[in-house]
């Protein structure tokens, strides 16, 4: 399905909305929109799906960005991908300068509007439209294996399959962060976010790595149980070591992982810890998470999971294909219903979302989640 | 039509299309630097399930092996060439921890299934849902060890353990420690292994005097059957053991008489599988002239794993078909495994006799 449907179309696919929020098993009749009823989370009513006959270079999606100016920024299995202003799809790849075409994370210097790409065979500045690769051995990359990317003020953050890189745009000297000289565990690492003045590293059989650049100082916050099947102590640090994404916002960090989702409040220095077991969590499987004000968007092997910790919404795909969205909010009857669309694909690999939309990438393709109106009404889109 | 006959049609036809162009139905990537103790094995195990399952027409499976060492995270870029430029399905890793870690966070972000031939247990802790371990956890396989040993007086036997230096030891001791707190034993003390120009004599000297119960000698095969020759020239009279792959001619030819009475622990072998056993071991002769130790055979079951479960899949995503919940035929016996994919199958202490391992027999267990 593609974006450029007439007015008639996108009324009538408004109604089918509309008419699919009413429930489906149990809970109460009304409508979910978003924050009406207290929930600070937007509520999707309609997904707009693409795939490789819409244009985009491969069905595998592994990261998704939209650019403080609007652009829609995808990195494929199979290049990185632009979303152009007429809805059509552009792919750069390594006839055009990217190190890899497999793209697994990008990073906008919102200064200066380059974007920084984590690809499977080094990192790639795009600046002005020209791309330019960063390897081991042109650059003081520590790996080649670049599996996440964030622009903190001057400096550019990789996490590598062999240690954190730090590059120093201003005078482009490269530092790098492994077992041997951080509170790291283990080299092995797979995200990196910003934080309020420190940086997050997301490592892999290590935790969470925080750095404040200003002291230098590294700390650890790894599973004090140190068990990763059984949660001994709940509540008390991550659920588990291996890490599998960081992200930041609004004072709360939180940590996916294979095993369950993980929230650090900085200000209250007080963790908690979710398992799909005791808990909305849609799966333990989260293969990343991105965080918007206090609410985290998870990226899960069974759909889309939305929580800001106290309520949920749960984005799945049934076995006949139809789109599911389950809501919990405490103290009420859960709610499911169906929707007239569903996701691309339940197997979620990275989602984007502001306060107007969701993009979610698949491993199947991408969706667009267009969320309730003001009224209950799906808002319009707003892509470019 | 339905659904499902459109798709068998359509499967049938993609089946007949890629045999007539020649292009597989499973690719497999390995990788197996010579730094492994046991690359060589490992190579003849994959190859021999890949020339059966072609030979029986189960699918048309092609092989790809990375077997170069380089500097620290080249197995990640291993993974990486084997999955994106080889277009792999599936990869076999090896027995190094840190090299099996690197593949599994490719393929944590790829949803490229793994079977591992790593015992460390971090391996099959990490929770890529699509990732199976051939080989039994170094912490099952000390458990079996400590729980085959008795003391006369009932008492806890003592033991040491002698373990790789660096980050392969740190796994290996987490593990022997765990294994130790399970079943009570009195785990005294776990060594790092000396290299030949730091005096391993000393080392010797200092387990025999110390006469501990036992001593685990979790080591590659060679530096095992070096250490077992060196303890009982020295005197030493108690019980030897270590992890399963000790079952290779380099342990016994390093080990030499000392491999006598070494335990160690394998899979046991149904008896309703005798024939298949040995029907696998008589193909591997004829094709190596060699007997497959345990490295071979498990790499063997590695690739009849993957193999099974991405044939069983072929119409759908490889990675859909994991956890595996079906039983897989493998060498021996059947493979079977839990959510985590570890292998769930019994393991039998076996113990050292004129150059084999045979099981231990009742009443065989005093160390």
């Amino acid at each position: 399905m593609k974006t450029q449907n007439s007015p008639s179309k996108r009324a009538i696919a408004a109604a089918l909305s509309l008419l699919a929020l009413l429930p489906l098993t149990r809970g109460s009749a009304r409508p979910a929109t978003a924050g009406a009823e207290g929930s600070p989370i937007s509520t999707i009513v309609r997904f707009e799906n693409f795939g490789e006959k819409d244009g985009l270079p491969s069905h595998k999606v592994h990261s998704v960005l939209r650019a403080k100016d609007g652009r829609l920024w995808l990195g494929t299995n199979n290049g990185l991908c632009l979303r152009e202003a007429d809805g059509r799809f552009r792919t750069y790849g390594t006839k055009d300068g990217l190190s890899h075409p497999t793209v697994l994370g990008i990073a906008e210097d919102t200064r200066t509007g380059d974007l920084w790409l984590a690809t499977m065979q080094g990192l790639t500045r795009m600046s002005g439209g020209k791309l330019t690769a960063f390897t081991q051995t042109n650059s003081g990359l520590p790996n080649n294996v670049v599996y996440g990317v964030s622009v903190i003020g001057d400096t550019v953050w990789a996490a590598t399959a062999a240690g954190t890189g730090a590059l120093d745009l201003k005078n482009n000297s490269w530092k790098i962060y492994d077992q041997s000289n951080s509170a790291m565990n283990e080299p092995w690492c797979y995200s990196v976010a910003q934080g309020d003045g420190v940086v997050y590293l997301g490592v892999w059989a290590g935790g969470v790595v925080e750095f404040d650049p200003r002291t230098g100082l590294f700390k650890a916050y790894r599973d004090p149980d140190g068990d990763f099947q059984i949660q001994l102590t709940p509540d008390s640090g991550p659920v588990v070591d291996v890490t599998s994404g960081v992200a930041y916002d609004a004072g709360i960090l939180w940590q996916s992982t294979y095993f369950g989702l993980s929230r650090y409040d900085t200000s209250r220095a007080t963790w908690r810890t979710w398992v799909q077991d005791k808990s909305p969590l849609l799966s333990n499987f989260i293969n990343t998470v991105f965080a918007h004000g206090k609410v985290a968007w998870l990226a899960t092997d069974r759909g889309a999971s939305v929580t800001d910790g106290t309520n949920w919404v749960n984005y799945s795909v049934d076995e006949n294909g139809r789109g599911i969205v389950r809501t919990y909010r405490p103290g009420e009857e859960t709610q499911v219903r169906t929707m007239t669309t569903a996701l691309a694909d339940g197997f979620v690999t990275a989602i984007w979302a502001d306060d107007h939309e969701a993009w979610i990438a698949t491993s199947n393709g991408l969706s667009h989640g267009i969320f309730a109106g003001p009224s209950g009404s799906p808002a319009v889109a707003s892509n470019p | 039509m339905s659904h499902g006959s459109r798709n068998l049609f359509a499967w049938l036809l993609l089946a007949a299309l890629a045999d007539a162009s020649g292009i597989p139905d499973v690719k497999l990537g390995l990788v197996a630097p010579p730094s492994e103790a046991n690359a060589v094995s490992f190579q003849r195990g994959v190859q021999l399930a890949v020339a059966n399952a072609n030979e029986a027409g189960e699918a048309q499976v092609a092989l790809e092996v990375r077997s170069q060492d380089g500097q620290w995270g080249s197995s990640g870029n291993d993974a990486v060439q084997l999955v994106s430029d080889l277009r792999a399905d599936a990869i076999i890793s090896p027995s190094d921890g840190a090299t099996n870690h690197l593949i599994l966070q490719v393929s944590g972000r790829t949803q490229v299934p793994v079977a591992s031939l790593c015992s460390d247990s971090s391996v099959t802790s990490t929770g890529v849902i699509w990732a199976v371990r051939v080989v039994p956890r170094t912490d099952q396989e000390a458990e079996a060890l400590f729980a085959s040993a008795s003391r006369p007086d009932q008492s806890a036997p003592t033991w040491w353990a002698v373990v790789p230096k660096g980050r392969p030891g740190r796994a290996v001791r987490h593990d022997l420690e765990v294994a130790a707190r399970v079943t009570g034993t009195h785990l005294e003390q776990i060594l790092d292994a000396l290299e030949a120009k730091t005096d391993p004599e000393a080392q010797v000297h200092l387990i025999v005097a110390a006469a501990p119960d036992g001593v685990l000698t979790w080591l590659a095969p060679l530096q095992a059957g070096k250490l077992a020759a060196a303890l009982r020239a020295a005197g030493y009279k108690g019980q030897l053991a270590g992890p399963s792959p000790l079952d290779s001619p380099e342990f016994f030819s390093a080990a030499g008489s000392a491999a006598d009475g070494v335990r160690i622990t394998l899979f046991r072998v149904d008896p309703d599988f005798r024939s298949r056993a040995e029907g696998f071991e008589g193909q591997f002769r004829k094709r190596f002239d060699s007997t497959p130790d345990f490295a071979a055979t498990a790499a063997y079951d590695a690739a009849r794993v993957l193999i099974e479960a991405l044939r069983r899949g072929k119409q759908d995503a490889g990675y859909r078909q994991f956890p595996v919940t079906l039983p897989v035929a493998g060498a021996k016996g059947d493979l079977h495994f839990d959510n985590l994919g570890n292998r769930t199958d019994a393991l039998q202490v076996m113990t050292c006799k004129q150059g084999c391992f045979i099981p231990l027999l009742a009443g065989e267990t005093k160390s």
